[in-house]
């Protein structure tokens, strides 16, 4: 029981020191919003990771001189990984939850 | 030490004995669901941080989380995630509750709570849905907007014109604020009445066998339930976090106003199907289905719990239960198109 509470107190500061490493890497600078310098407009996140599906709605009756709209609908993306930012911290996390949980499904499985 | 804080903090009183089968998985889905939603209540604290719900802005800010913010991803992912595993989860122990017929004397209070804790996860599922602020939720609200103006009364309260402040951020404070504070109180109901009246027994042992000597003996502790549940809830955690690091939950681009070319989230698949036959069914369908979920202990007034003395009943439910996935189904493979006039 002593050894793995060791164990898991390891786990615990290796996490957080891993995790801090990576969250606050970049030494003192802020978080600010992207501008457009010329115009100071906020400039739009791109959205790099998630392809999206576009529909194109036929003009209404009234707007038949129109353009079609075409709208962007959301669809599932299998996660292109080296563009997300902390990827491999939420690997280890993900890894660590999957540690914790082997251990506690060990030390208190049923003994029936 | 560690004994002495265990007896200040009451966690000794947690050292009482429940039925040995508390610890199967079908009776444990309950709080698999109350630990996923610890989990979504978390990962939702977080996305407050950063969620703007200013209509010009809500679904740039979930961009924002998503690309900018260090791990974003990963907490709406957890968010998303959860939600999807909730609705399985939460699902599931309702057909078991049916089964086991928990919802009868003197579990009906215990089993209201329940329905009423189903209709905010629905809620939640659909605030949530508008206030990602694509084409989807905006199509959420309208459907929402047309509801309620076709109810009448009661239905005013929801609508635009009830207050100055726009419909998305007054939905932001049903999410973030007034559902989590009726769920909170209705959970800690729901587990009040849990606690009074113990879990409910096995149906194939019967009110009459769980007097027999046989099942008092086959009791266990109630820490070893608590455990038990840490394990699911570790477990779950696992593969959300796994799903979320797969895959990406979906999010369009800004609405475009006057046209449905989408639909809702599968969980809502089966109203969508029935809309599609009848507009109306938005109004009629969940109504029914509350109306006959709240009924049912007094329709269903017979004490027998055996499974085989249930014939009708469990018919009824599992042809029901067909009914709702045959219309999802039929959700997923329909085109999405107009209704609302």
């Amino acid at each position: 029981m002593k050894k793995y509470k060791i164990l898991l107190i390891t786990l615990i500061i290796g996490i957080s020191y891993i995790w801090l490493g990576d969250a606050y890497s970049h030494k003192g600078e802020t978080h600010k919003k992207p501008t457009n310098e010329s115009s100071e407009t906020v400039v739009e996140p791109k959205d790099n990771n998630i392809e999206q599906k576009a529909v194109t709605v036929p003009p209404v009756a009234h707007e038949e001189h129109k353009h079609p709209k075409t709208i962007e609908t959301g669809s599932f993306n299998i996660i292109q990984i080296s563009k997300k930012a902390g990827y491999n911290v939420a690997v280890i996390l993900t890894g660590f939850i999957a540690v914790i949980w082997g251990l506690a499904s060990f030390y208190w499985r049923d003994k029936r | 030490m560690f004994e002495k804080f265990k007896e200040s903090l009451g966690i000794n009183s947690f050292h009482y004995q429940i039925p040995l089968h508390s610890n199967k998985i079908p009776y444990t889905l309950g709080g698999i669901t109350l630990i996923s939603l610890i989990i979504l209540f978390i990962s939702g604290f977080i996305l407050t941080q950063f969620y703007n719900p200013a209509v010009s802005d809500a679904n740039r800010s979930i961009l924002y989380i998503k690309d900018d913010i260090y791990l974003g991803w990963f907490v709406r992912g957890i968010h998303y995630w959860a939600v999807q595993i909730i609705t399985v989860t939460v699902s599931l122990h309702l057909i078991r509750v049916f089964m086991t017929s928990s919802y009868k004397s003197p579990r009906e209070f215990t089993w209201f709570s329940g329905v009423l804790l189903l209709s905010i996860i629905g809620g939640f599922i659909f605030t949530g849905t508008v206030l990602k602020w694509d084409q989807e939720g905006y199509e959420a609200l309208q459907h929402h907007l047309w509801v309620m103006e076709k109810i009448g009364v009661i239905g005013n309260i929801f609508l635009e014109n009830f207050s100055r402040i726009n419909m998305l951020g007054r939905l932001y404070t049903v999410h973030i604020s007034i559902l989590p504070i009726l769920f909170l109180l209705l959970l800690l109901f729901h587990l009040f009445h849990i606690k009074i009246h113990g879990i409910s027994p096995l149906p194939w042992g019967g009110e009459i066998k769980a007097k027999s000597p046989e099942l008092v003996s086959g009791m266990i502790d109630f820490t070893s339930h608590i455990k038990q549940l840490i394990k699911y809830g570790l477990f779950t955690l696992l593969l959300i976090s796994i799903l979320t690091l797969v895959i990406e939950p979906p999010l369009g681009g800004e609405p475009v106003e006057g046209v449905e070319v989408t639909k809702p989230p599968w969980m809502f698949l089966w109203l969508y199907s029935l809309e599609n036959i009848w507009v109306y069914s938005l109004i009629v369908a969940p109504s029914i289905i509350f109306t006959a979920l709240i009924l049912l202990p007094f329709v269903d007034r017979s004490s027998s719990i055996k499974l085989h003395e249930r014939k009708v009943a469990i018919v009824i439910f599992i042809i029901m239960l067909l009914t709702m996935v045959g219309l999802i189904i039929n959700g997923i493979v329909t085109t999405a198109g107009h209704h609302m006039e």
